[in-house]
């Protein structure tokens, strides 16, 4: 006979595990049938950061952060099918900070010993800036972002004029600092559970982000991304990527 | 592209890893039991039936064995399911293996090194089986800094329709110079060999030639696959006992 998992654990620790179980397994089991073939498609977006991993070897940042964007991106997948969809956003702003700071950190070694040691003159410097400084003029000024914001229609800009990268900020923030619409109980709901609406919220956050970081490692690492495989820039392109910037990146990245 | 390569796993092992290990492993210094040889593995999520083998076999115990993938999501599985073994990579095994910044530099020597490309998902793109080729002689460069005296390689690849550019092979392998060897020589193929049967030949000229560069003599066995039979690839593996006195 199959031994108890909780015997032996406190009691209210054995209910909390019963009853865990019971709403996860339940709300797993209706996310997979209802969007299986979604959710085939986004860990597929999530398989293409091995290829980012193999190619930017020589930049040790990424051996580090790479690794963590891809779990943020995988959990946040794994916490929606939970229904819990607060946390899977969440997941989603922390994958995009970290995208901009691997960008950021790529080049400026010595800040990012600092930031990973706890330096406590650069944290208290930063105030409320993010590690590469106020807003988003750091990467509107790399030379590869702003050849392709000057390609891209104004509203699927980057970074100017309160573009894309900025937009879904904002927007995943609201998870974060638990603005009320985005709240993970509802007034009379309280256990999570599948819901459409959320997990059309999230799906369409999760898709938003997931091309904005193929897009912002392409330009942030351009000449890595000029010398991959032609089916490593294929699958890069067209998994998670819009036709109007995978024909901007073709261009940029040939 | 290929499908699922592992399920060839059990007539590799069959056919050629485990007869190897058999006839090899006392050279190893294994007796059946006691010594734990240590283990370098490429290997895949959906099957890892050669770590379940060569620990069953007495080779080795788990602590002493350094999984690789070069997936995050395979990582992910393989170290929830064959735990306390050591995963390692994230990137492809012949990216990495050169560079100075290589994950397991400091793990080596290791007493067997099994790489098992086809648990990689190899690419379908040209210049994939060189960069192979060249890693298995940085991985014996690796094994020499270490000063190993035996050891034994297990190399084992995808022969698909892409041709084999030999003068790529032996000029990557010339950028590292040694003293008194002059190059790897496989001239009696053709440049750009397209043949399979060349292409495993070739191989298997190669792999002698690499360790003696650092000094190693060798013996090999290897073994072809056939895959399905229309279909244009086959599994090619070859096992090596390097060793000098």
């Amino acid at each position: 006979m199959k031994k108890d998992p909780t015997s032996g654990l406190p009691e209210d620790v054995k209910v909390m595990y019963n009853s865990e179980n019971g709403w996860r397994s339940k709300s797993f089991l209706e996310t997979l049938t209802k969007h299986g073939d979604e959710l085939e498609n986004m860990i597929q977006t999530m398989n293409i950061f091995d290829i980012w991993s193999d190619r930017l070897q020589r930049v040790e940042v990424s051996k580090i952060m790479i690794p963590e964007m891809f779990m943020d991106g995988y959990i946040s997948i794994h916490f929606s099918c939970y229904g819990l969809y607060k946390y899977a956003n969440m997941c989603l702003r922390s994958q995009l900070e970290t995208n901009l700071r691997l960008i950021y950190f790529a080049t400026h070694r010595v800040e990012f010993n600092w930031w990973s040691n706890g330096n406590k003159w650069y944290r208290s410097g930063m105030g409320k800036r993010d590690v590469w400084g106020d807003g988003y003029k750091y990467f509107e000024e790399l030379e590869s972002i702003k050849k392709f914001d000057q390609k891209c229609t104004s509203e699927r800009k980057l970074f100017t004029g309160g573009g894309v990268v900025g937009r879904i900020y904002s927007t995943l923030s609201d998870y974060v600092h638990s603005g009320k619409p985005s709240f993970q109980i509802r007034s009379n709901e309280f256990s999570p559970k599948y819901k459409i609406d959320q997990f059309k919220k999230w799906s369409s956050n999760f898709k938003a982000v997931q091309e904005c970081t193929q897009v912002l490692l392409a330009l942030g690492f351009i000449n890595e991304f000029r010398g991959l495989r032609r089916t490593e820039k294929e699958r890069i392109l067209k998994t998670s990527i819009k036709t109007d910037y995978q024909k901007i990146l073709q261009e940029i990245g040939s | 592209m290929y499908g699922d390569l592992s399920q060839f796993k059990p007539r590799l092992l069959e056919k050629l890893w485990l007869p190897a290990l058999e006839n090899w492993g006392k050279m190893l210094g294994h007796s059946g039991k006691g010594k734990n040889l240590k283990i370098l593995t490429l290997t895949s999520d959906r099957n890892y039936q050669e770590i379940i083998e060569f620990e069953k076999k007495g080779y080795t115990q788990r602590k002493y064995i350094i999984a690789w993938t070069y997936a995050h999501i395979k990582k992910l599985r393989l170290e929830t399911e064959i735990s306390p073994i050591k995963i390692s990579g994230t990137a492809r095994y012949e990216s990495c293996v050169s560079m100075p910044t290589f994950d397991i530099r400091s793990e080596f020597p290791f007493d067997i090194i099994n790489l098992d490309f086809c648990s990689q998902d190899p690419i379908d793109e040209k210049g994939r089986i060189e960069e192979e080729i060249n890693s298995v002689e940085d991985t014996i460069r690796l094994q020499d800094a270490n000063d190993l005296t035996k050891f034994v390689l297990l190399y084992t690849t995808l022969i698909n329709s892409s041709s084999l550019d030999r003068l790529k092979v032996t000029q990557q392998s010339d950028k590292i110079h040694v003293s008194g060897w002059d190059g790897l020589n496989v001239s009696q193929f053709p440049t750009e060999i397209s043949n399979p049967t060349e292409k495993t030949e070739c191989i298997r000229v190669l792999m002698p030639q690499m360790g003696s560069k650092y000094q190693f003599d060798s013996a090999t066995e290897n073994l072809t696959i056939p895959t399905y039979e229309k279909s244009k690839f086959l599994i090619y593996s070859i096992a090596a006992l390097y060793r000098r006195s």
